[in-house]
């Protein structure tokens, strides 16, 4: 059990090996309630790795993770309904039209049909997709099938969720839609979020706490967003180009 | 739908007439040429050996005329005995696919022995074990039926995307939930493309064993035209059982058309 309720997500000194590979070196972190963090870090620094143990695909080789005070890997029923995540692809049953797919975790969860139903439209509304619930993934656009891949997530309205690089291949105007989307609905529900991107910018416009990834995965420095730079404003610019070369400067060492 | 779009599936259409227009003239060139070697075989044996094509038509209306009951006869035995061996195979495939380390580990070795196993072995074994001609001619057909379905179902649950797994199990689903939204549907999709091969083997094989084992049916008749040395017959029987495989192959295809419309490279074939 985590001692503090507000504690989300509790990853404690976690390492992560794949044979020899070592992908995620002793990483602590912690996520309280309703608060979104953001992960920068180059490719290969084990920012997908470390989704996966939350989500609960895959087992620490060494340390604790906790969602929610669970296991999320070997206590992972304990959190059905409680994560949601969008993947770097999409992800799609290639036999489910878009709606098929939206409906996916509200059928798993055991909602009624109107509700998935209603619920699954919404979704897809929201991701401007509601002339396409009819369509099936390989009649839609990579972006159009990501976004899909959004409204699956957020459809079940999680207590935590996880988006790996899931505005990357969206249009700007897209991206923009769905961030402010994001945000109205994490302060909504009081969601918990973690949002892998490569894009500094949004990591600035998404998360309350951006934390910077070395490879392997171990943090590098956290910053709180409140206290730099708003994006958009001149002083992110050169903001961001510091950053920019704390990230790609870790890669040479 | 943007007009780029439009303009898209307009230029795939119109690349899929030009690929039917194409499949239907090598049709016509591939008749063509067989009714040339018939001809240069009629003129060139005795006439009783090799029949010209005007007695292989006339030979053709008269059996559908004479002996559609026995056509008939073959044609429920096939339905019949395809879809015992598609809904059994299916089944087995199935529970091989859920059960991996089970129930797949033991049926696959059966499955592989009984598939090396000659179609001729089964006709033969049948005729003398099995007295009632209709269980003799069905088992010979599931028999060679089953293991290719079961074996391609299988393999098709095997053939399941992780990543697709993956995305579906972060919402936790029970073993069953993953069977009906994955597994299932998946299986289906190798079930149906499996099936254009077995029909065509199963209607092969089932010709051959009503020829040794039964009185009635397609393959019966051909025995009695092989004693009368009735060429002309013979031919005409074939002629047929090439149309009725055609037909076979094209019902399934609409049906692929239909069940399998999500896949894009079988909605525009
Ligand atoms: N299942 C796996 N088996 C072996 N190596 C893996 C596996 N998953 C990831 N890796 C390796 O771990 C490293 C981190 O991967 P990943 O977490 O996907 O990085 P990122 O998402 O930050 O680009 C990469 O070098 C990758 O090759
Ligand atoms: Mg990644």
């Amino acid at each position: 059990m985590s001692p503090d309720k507000r504690i989300v997500v509790d990853v404690d000194n976690v390492t992560v090996r794949f044979k020899s590979f070592v992908a995620v070196e002793g990483l602590s972190l912690q996520i309280a309630k309703g608060e979104r963090v953001a992960i920068l870090g180059r490719t290969g620094a084990g920012k997908s790795t470390l989704l996966n143990l939350l989500v609960g695909n895959l087992a620490p080789t060494a340390g604790k993770v906790r969602v929610a005070g669970a296991d999320p890997f070997s206590e992972h029923q304990a959190l059905q309904g409680r994560i949601g995540m969008a993947f770097q692809s999409p992800r799609l049953v290639p036999w489910r039209t878009a709606l098929g797919n939206v409906k996916l975790g509200l059928e798993i969860l055991r909602r009624s049909k109107a509700e998935q139903d209603r619920t699954a439209r919404q979704w897809l509304e929201q991701v401007h997709l509601g002339s396409a619930v009819d369509l099936y993934p390989s009649q839609l656009s990579g972006g159009m099938r990501q976004r899909v891949s959004l409204a699956r997530a957020f459809a079940i309205e999680p207590d935590l969720i996880l988006l790996d690089e899931a505005f990357s291949a969206l249009d700007e105007v897209t991206a923009a839609d769905l961030r402010n989307e994001f945000l109205r609905l994490c302060a909504q529900i009081e969601m918990t979020s973690l949002i892998v991107t490569h894009n500094i910018e949004e990591a600035f416009i998404l998360a309350d706490r951006v934390i910077l990834l070395g490879r392997p995965a171990k943090i590098l420095k956290t910053f709180v967003a409140s206290e730099e730079p708003a994006p958009g404003t001149a002083d992110f610019v050169a903001f961001r180009e510091t950053i920019h070369k704390m990230i790609v400067g870790n890669a040479s060492s | 739908m943007s007009s780029a779009e439009k303009k898209q599936n307009d230029l795939e259409a119109a690349k899929a007439r030009q690929l039917m227009l194409r499949t239907a003239l090598g049709y016509a060139l591939a008749i063509a040429i067989f009714i040339v070697l018939i001809e240069v075989g009629h003129s060139s044996l005795p006439p009783y050996l090799f029949p010209s094509t005007t007695q292989i038509l006339s030979n053709t209306v008269e059996a559908l005329r004479h002996d559609w009951l026995d056509l008939l006869l073959t044609v429920v035995r096939l339905i019949f005995a395809l879809l015992t061996a598609t809904l059994l195979g299916w089944l087995l495939g199935l529970l091989m696919g859920a059960f991996r380390s089970s129930v797949g580990l033991v049926a696959m070795p059966i499955l592989s022995i009984l598939q090396a196993i000659p179609a001729a072995s089964w006709i033969l074994v049948a005729s003398l074990w099995i007295a009632e001609p209709e269980i003799r001619v069905w088992l010979i057909c599931f028999s060679l039926g089953l293991p290719l379905y079961a074996i391609s179902v299988y393999e098709g649950v095997r053939d399941l995307d992780g990543e697709l797994l993956e995305a579906v199990e972060q919402f936790r689903p029970t073993k069953w939930q993953v069977m009906y939204i994955l597994l299932i549907p998946q299986s289906f999709v190798y079930l149906l493309i499996s099936m254009r091969t077995v029909s065509s083997l199963v209607l092969r094989v089932l010709v051959f064993a009503e020829l040794i084992g039964a009185s009635t049916g397609v393959g019966a008749r051909m025995s009695d035209a092989q004693t009368n040395f009735d060429m002309p017959m013979i031919f005409a029987w074939t002629v047929i059982m090439v149309v009725l495989n055609f037909a076979m192959l094209w019902l399934i295809d609409i049906a692929e058309r239909y069940l399998l419309s999500w896949r894009r490279e079988v909605a525009i074939r």
